[in-house]
């Protein structure tokens, strides 16, 4: 088979540490990281990301923290309450990294892509938060790729106010 | 302000424990559009001077890297004896076993983890003895263990 298509510069930018308790892991970061503690952030439900798990709509949140670690995204997420695949894998696995994220700007053919070799969607959803006309600010997807590759590989794909990918 | 026990901007490396480096290696190279890298052997106690729970350790590993950028993704498949790769695999199965951050003074930094409540698990030199690695086990108190990586000066 033909690798896949889609992965574009190939830099990974994001490693997501699911908790079960973000701000008090939040803190823990601040100390041994020299890192001022920023807003949490809690996603929206379904009505403004449309997020789906294996397809259905769900109204699954998260409580997130994110600082930049160099080029490098780091996340703090608490899952709060199912149905997500966030919440699985606290149940399954308790506090621990869930994904790695790479850009993309093309994400249903990275998807497709991913498809083709196994790899199906899990979870997608608009991120949380639209621009002034309304328009969705990105996309994010989670890819069945534990089996293989011993995590989660997250398509980020950003949006311009016109909705085309940047 | 005091420096910080660690510099986040010196995030270097995802590391994931597997069962078939080679087979795990292949898979990621399909998926990431990327060459397949070379698989390195480490070497037993005489050369890597391993310490696995304060004790000589034979452990050794087979280990594959991708760059992605800032981070490289390490791949690394324990051996049979006791070291905190075979934990995590024998515990958790496959997954994400650290990240990884490069450091000037090893012991400096483990001191100050130390004094947090985050110790040396393991520790050892690596393949080509250009450098030091050191396993803190932090996964209590940040969800995750972190490796500390120098590499000596020449």
């Amino acid at each position: 088979m033909e690798p896949i298509n889609g992965l574009g510069d190939k830099v990974l930018c994001q490693v997501c540490i699911i908790v079960d308790d973000a701000d008090k892991y939040a803190r823990r970061y601040s100390e041994v990281f020299g890192v001022p503690i920023p807003p949490a952030h809690v996603t929206d439900g379904y009505s403004d990301t449309e997020a789906t798990y294996y397809g259905k709509p769900t109204e699954a949140r998260a409580r997130i923290y994110h600082w930049h670690f160099g080029q490098v995204g780091v996340e703090l997420l608490q899952p709060l309450g199912p149905p997500s695949v966030w919440q699985d894998w606290l149940d399954e696995h308790g506090p621990s990294v869930h994904h790695v994220a790479f850009r993309v700007t093309d994400t249903d053919g990275v998807a497709r892509e991913f498809a083709r070799f196994g790899y199906p969607v899990t979870q997608q959803g608009f991120f949380t938060g639209r621009f002034a006309n309304g328009g969705h600010t990105g996309i994010y997807t989670y890819l069945d790729t534990i089996k293989d590759l011993g995590t989660t590989i997250e398509l980020l794909e950003n949006y311009d106010s016109n909705g085309a990918p940047r | 302000m005091t420096a910080p026990l660690l510099n986040p901007e010196r995030l270097c490396q995802v590391g994931l424990v597997v069962r078939d480096v080679e087979a795990t290696a292949s898979k990621y190279a399909a998926a990431l559009g990327l060459p397949m890298p070379k698989i390195i052997e480490t070497p037993g106690y005489a050369k890597a001077k391993t310490v696995v729970n304060g004790q000589p350790s034979e452990a050794t590993a087979k280990l594959a890297f991708f760059q992605t950028g800032q981070l490289v993704i390490e791949l690394i498949q324990p051996d049979e004896t006791p070291s905190v790769w075979r934990d995590h695999l024998d515990k958790f199965g496959e997954g994400v076993h650290h990240i990884a951050f490069r450091v000037d003074d090893t012991n400096a930094t483990a001191a100050g983890l130390a004094a947090e409540g985050m110790t040396v698990g393991q520790q050892g030199l690596y393949a080509d003895a250009s450098g030091m690695y050191s396993y803190v086990d932090s996964a209590p108190q940040l969800g995750v263990m972190i490796e500390l990586l120098e590499n000596f000066r020449r």
